[in-house]
């Protein structure tokens, strides 16, 4: 859908990593632009694949740049500036979440009609916007941060990267929009922004209607999740269920005395009691296997979950059933999140640093090889 | 203003949350997305027709007044630039509406258990035969394949079952959600990029498609270097509070304050000693267990109590300013109130003014974005149940008055709950 693109990626966070791997599984041809020797900061950034970690070992370099081509650039130095506009001139979108201040200038002289694409912390303007960041930061001046974890403990990030793949998804749906005004027009000047505090503001669905509408800020609160032999799991009975999953999930649970105890009668009821309910089942639950709770208490309809932890997910028959994960040298990586007329796209595996030099410096911007070695030899590439 | 999309028709059927972000996030560039709902089945950020005081709606001042169903808070807030139509799709005069309007749109996007489109006629191969150019998306828990495809879910169900709360908790402790759903918004942002990308292609090609998006997919996607991880030979602890390897310390400390909290987070040794000498802690520079990141890593817990000691007696915005100001990431923690006003996001103009006709005045939520060519159009207030049937049934598909209100009269549309 997008293979018309060529698109030039200077990200080196999680973030313009993702935006540009999401831009790959749609056809658009990513160059990923990295510092001689160097190279994106994520390859020296665990997990690893082994102990004793070395550049090209990054797991999560790995993930992030599957369907890519990266070549080695120093855009710092004079040459390199020179060969950094010749890239510019053959490409459609470039993506920055380092806040280069060259940039801006650099493409309004080689290619008036690039999409630039700038990810930061807090926004190029405002208040906040020489203010230095992060995930952690971010998710703290969205609001994110004050909603989550326990009451009687400090506010909690969500976990992993996941904060800055919002933000990636973010620019990545903020670009094909822009597409939609270059493609119609000629006026070039195509800046689109995100940043961290916008995104993540998005990502909170009840903390501004609760504020506003019912007076209260969102407060963190206990945890709803039960143990069962082997994890946790929610049973989803206080909403989006049918009328008869409560008598039975009463029969799964050998306990028909319950079927019309007041307390659990109807899915608002369940919410209210929900911490009588959960006594009740506790033990129930803890003897029995989280997947097995979570099939049983879906097949009558219910909304219930179970934690998957990885080991889980590269077991579960409805994604290995839809056939999620791509199998690359002998690992399972999580696969393009659509299917799209009953195809899911795949991607290559990821780039070696510098792995596409010859390809692109030669036979797509056609230097010569002799050249190219020079440049090598000075570092600038 | 944006015309971007001006020629743009939606037929949206989704409800809850993932779904109608998409929609209102694609209506704030002219975009018309036409809602549909049944009299009998509305929307469930609608609420109840008839609340009790149990009820886990939110109201504007907590009053539910005479048409709860039109004011419900969650409705509000998503529903934005959007009109509302009603329509009994079980019925077959009312399945004959929407294939009229499926013949005049591009778009059809829904959010249903994914069977249910099947039992209504309504599934891809259906809609196709009747505008075979039309991108089709389907937004779904598990997907529109495979023997759990009929599982049902919520934002909270998928932080488990998409693996983000199995690396979401305080150090070596348990699981916890979001409490945000936080899945919900991020399946709805991502679904923009997907339907517009397919729009582009059918306005290159001419060509529709089907989109098979599974929300648990993509919030696997999220955690995608841990599923890596846990086929490597080195398996580090998933749940790390707020602590970071290459950021040490980095946590969430005390404020004066009630309930208040600043985030601090340190990248390197140099702003470790900037923040001794904020602290007045000079002699912790050259101690030797907190010389590298590595080494404040492995001691954060006694750090972080060293710093919980200065920073609790210290107002979190007086400490954020002298912390960036001496160039150091932190920030403080926010309540819900706070970001509203936060003058920040105000300035990159993310929260639009709302006066709801019914709902009253309130600040929206609205896009994520800055374009340097176009901007946003304002919000256009949330629509009560049913209030565009007759602009969409008459104006534009030219019903006479005999049919349209036959149609009503025996509630195959109609704007009052049933």
């Amino acid at each position: 859908m997008l293979d018309d693109l060529r698109v030039i990626d200077l990200s080196n966070h999680v973030s313009g990593s993702y935006t540009s791997k999401l831009l790959a599984s749609l056809g658009a041809h990513v160059i990923k632009v990295e510092k001689p020797s160097i190279g994106d900061r994520s390859r020296n950034i665990g997990p690893f694949l082994f102990k004793s970690m070395y550049k090209e070992s990054s797991l999560l370099f790995r993930y992030l740049n599957t369907g890519k081509n990266s070549i080695t650039l120093d855009i710092h130095t004079i040459s390199g500036q020179k060969i950094f506009q010749d890239l510019i001139s053959i490409a459609d979108i470039v993506i920055d979440d380092t806040n280069n201040e060259l940039l801006e200038s650099h493409v309004k002289v080689s290619n008036p009609s690039m999409i630039l694409c700038s990810i930061s912390d807090f926004g190029k303007s405002g208040p906040y916007s020489e203010f230095k960041g992060g995930d952690l930061i971010n998710q703290g001046l969205s609001g994110l941060l004050q909603t989550m974890g326990l009451p009687s403990k400090e506010p909690l990030k969500v976990g992993g990267n996941a904060g800055e793949y919002a933000v990636g998804i973010s620019m990545f749906s903020g670009i094909v929009i822009s597409l939609f005004s270059r493609d119609s027009s000629s006026l070039g000047n195509n800046l689109v922004e995100t940043s961290g505090i916008q995104t993540l503001a998005l990502a909170q669905i009840h903390n501004s209607i609760n504020s506003q509408f019912r007076g209260q800020d969102n407060i963190r609160r206990e945890s709803s999740l039960l143990k069962a032999k082997n994890g946790w799991v929610s049973m989803g009975l206080a909403i989006g269920s049918r009328d008869d999953t409560w008598q039975n999930f009463c029969q799964i649970l050998e306990m028909p005395e319950l079927i019309n105890d007041e307390r659990f009668l109807s899915m608002e009821l369940r919410r209210k009691n929900e911490s009588e309910l959960n006594q009740i089942l506790k033990e129930w639950v803890l003897n029995q296997d989280k997947e097995e709770i979570y099939h049983k208490l879906q097949n009558i309809s219910t909304i219930a979950g179970y934690v998957a932890e990885p080991e889980d997910l590269l077991q579960s028959n409805q994604l290995l059933e839809r056939e999620y994960f791509n199998n690359q040298e002998g690992m399972l990586y999580p696969g393009i999140p659509f299917v799209i007329d009953d195809l899911r796209p795949t991607l290559d595996k990821a780039p070696l640093l510098g792995e596409n030099n010859i390809d692109i410096y030669c036979n797509l911007l056609g230097y010569k090889l002799s050249d190219v070695l020079l440049l090598h030899q000075s570092g600038v590439v | 203003m944006s015309n971007l999309f001006d020629s743009l028709r939606i037929l949206d059927l989704t409800q809850v949350a993932a779904g109608p972000y998409t929609t209102m996030l694609i209506g704030y560039f002219g975009a018309e997305v036409i809602k549909i709902e049944s009299s009998s089945r509305m929307d469930i950020n609608r609420g109840p027709v008839k609340p009790s005081p149990a009820t886990h709606t939110v109201y504007p001042n907590n009053t539910p007044g005479k048409t709860p169903w039109n004011i419900a808070a969650h409705h509000i807030q998503r529903n934005v630039n959007k009109l509302c139509i009603t329509l009994d799709l079980s019925n077959k005069e009312g399945k004959e509406q929407i294939y009229e309007l499926i013949k005049i749109s591009d778009v059809f996007i829904e959010n249903f258990r994914a069977s249910v489109v099947d039992r209504l006629g309504l599934d891809y191969e259906s809609v196709k035969k009747i505008n075979p150019s039309i991108v089709y998306a389907k937004i779904s828990s598990q997907g529109n394949t495979g023997k759990e495809k009929n599982y049902g879910s919520l934002g909270s169900t998928l932080e488990q079952t998409g693996g983000l709360a199995s690396v979401t908790g305080y150090l070596n402790e348990k699981p916890l959600l979001t409490n945000e759903t936080f899945p919900d918004p991020m399946v709805g942002l991502f679904s923009v990029g997907i339907i517009l990308s397919a729009l582009r292609r059918r306005q290159m090609y001419g060509k529709g498609c089907f989109i098979d998006m599974s929300q648990r997919e993509l919030t696997v996607n999220l955690i995608g270097e841990h599923i890596l991880e846990s086929q490597s030979d080195v398996k580090t602890p998933k749940l790390l509070g707020n602590s970071h390897k290459i950021y040490a310390p980095q946590g969430v400390y005390k404020c004066k304050g009630d309930d208040d909290w600043i985030t601090i987070s340190i990248g390197n040794d140099n702003e470790w000693s900037i923040l001794c000498n904020i602290m007045n802690k000079t002699n912790l520079i050259d101690k030797n267990e907190y010389k590298s990141t590595f080494d404040r890593y492995k001691h954060q817990k006694e750090i972080d109590e060293i710093i919980t000691d200065w920073t609790s007696s210290r107002s979190k915005y007086k400490l954020m300013t002298l912390l960036q100001q001496a160039n150091i990431s932190a920030g403080v923690v926010a309540k819900g109130r706070e970001v509203i006003d936060d003058p920040q996001l105000n300035s990159l103009q993310f929260w639009d003014n709302v006066n709801h006709p019914d709902a009253g005045k309130y600040k929206q939520v609205t896009t994520p974005w800055v374009f340097s060519n176009f901007t946003r159009n304002n919000t256009s207030p949330a629509h009560n149940l049913g209030e565009d049937n007759q602009k969409i049934f008459q104006n534009i598909l030219g019903l006479d008055n005999n049919k349209y209100n036959y149609l009503l009269s025996n509630n195959v549309i109609g704007g009052n709950p049933l």
